[in-house]
């Protein structure tokens, strides 16, 4: 799986290009996700938009991002959810605790205020 | 049949009587692997007496010796080659007859040339000695005994989906949600990801309902030592059992058998909690 890391103000957008399941690439991104915090990285938006699947291994990745970087005083939000990643975070009620937004570019305004 | 040399490119062999697909898929393959090509049954057997194979791509409808006779001739011999089945036929017969034959993966035609390099690298990168053993292969009572390697979830899942293909989209999703969660659970948990260690999986499909069991190896559980487990949580505190979570010295998560409660009909635990068993209805 490729995770592709792009910078836009001032946040760190990380683009999975595959689904979040356990067995290998849902632990690959929760390493990616911790490594980058403890780089510094506060500011974090996960495109969700190439991952068609998560499974109870993605969602960790997901929530142990959230509450490591909200231990930094940092935020990780979530954006371009595909229907069935949706349901499972309604289902687990996670998108009452991550702030999600439809693009990239409705989360990057939120931040700006525009 | 002989083993393949260490250290050269890894070698497959493409049997597909389709000209067409066959010079495709030779074509992309040859671009990462050496690659031998055969029309036919008979044209096969006879590369594979003479010549070692990582991997067989291997269509099943071929005119002559059929394909599945072939899968069964290579799992007696010495070096059996990792193989791929290709075919049209996607009735559980067939799939578990594929299975039978200890074969990697099941790809049901038509399907784009392009996404098989990919298939072919992740499967010859995968551990060949993960075998599932079939107990019972009937379409409405299938029964396997699989190593507790989460490796094999993946390939598992995509089995027993394919079981399911005539029923919605929706429902196969939310099975195959369940399926999975709860495999990888009894691996990771019950079998400590110790691939001489087995989880025994049933499913049983009768006219309005889909069981499938899963048993395995560990001691259980207790339903009142899961306060490290999102069912634990009061329902609008989606993350309170983080807290236990921490206390135990156990990274985030604990979301798979609530996950599953919201997927299913029915979740039942056996006295000791290492056997499982959910309920999906028909209608």
């Amino acid at each position: 799986m490729d995770v592709r890391q792009e910078t836009r103000v001032g946040h760190l957008i990380l683009t999975p290009d595959d689904s979040l399941m356990c067995g290998g690439r849902a632990e690959q991104f929760e390493r990616l996700l911790q490594e980058v915090i403890a780089a510094g990285q506060r500011h974090l938006i996960v495109d969700l938009g190439a991952v068609a699947h998560a499974d109870s291994g993605g969602v960790r990745a997901l929530v142990r991002g959230h509450l490591t970087v909200q231990q930094q005083g940092g935020r990780l939000a979530l954006a371009n959810i595909p229907g069935n990643v949706q349901r499972v975070l309604h289902l687990l009620k996670l998108d009452t605790v991550f702030p999600i937004y439809d693009s990239v570019d409705g989360a990057l305004s939120d931040v700006a205020g525009t | 049949m002989t083993k393949p040399v260490e250290g050269t490119p890894k070698s497959i062999l493409v049997v597909e009587d389709d000209r067409g697909l066959r010079i495709a898929l030779t074509r992309l393959l040859s671009q990462d692997f050496r690659v031998d090509d055969a029309g036919d049954g008979t044209e096969a057997l006879a590369r594979l007496q003479n010549g070692a194979y990582d991997l067989v791509l291997l269509d099943l409808g071929l005119p002559g010796t059929s394909g599945l006779d072939i899968l069964s001739h290579l799992r007696n011999g010495s070096a059996a080659p990792k193989v791929i089945v290709m075919t049209s036929d996607d009735t559980p017969q067939t799939l578990l007859r594929a299975v039978r034959g200890r074969a990697w993966d099941y790809i049901v035609k038509p399907f784009p040339p392009a996404t098989i390099p990919d298939i072919v690298k992740k499967a010859l990168a995968s551990d060949g000695s993960l075998a599932i053993e079939v107990l019972s292969a009937r379409p409405e009572w299938v029964e396997l005994l699989v190593p507790c390697s989460l490796e094999i979830a993946d390939r598992l899942q995509g089995f027993m989906m394919r079981l399911d293909a005539d029923l919605p989209e929706a429902v196969r999703e939310s099975v195959g949600y369940a399926f999975r969660e709860l495999l990888c659970n009894a691996i990771e948990w019950g079998g400590k990801l110790d691939a001489t260690r087995k989880v025994r999986i049933a499913y049983l499909r009768a006219k309005r309902m889909l069981v499938y069991r899963i048993a395995d190896p560990g001691q259980g559980f207790k339903m009142d030592d899961l306060a490290h487990s999102a069912i634990s949580n009061a329902p609008d505190r989606p993350l309170d059992h983080m807290a236990a979570r921490e206390e135990m010295g156990i990274r985030a998560g604990g979301f798979g058998i609530f996950m599953v409660r919201g997927m299913v009909d029915e979740l039942l635990y056996n006295e000791a909690h290492n056997e499982v068993v959910f309920v999906k209805y028909l209608d």
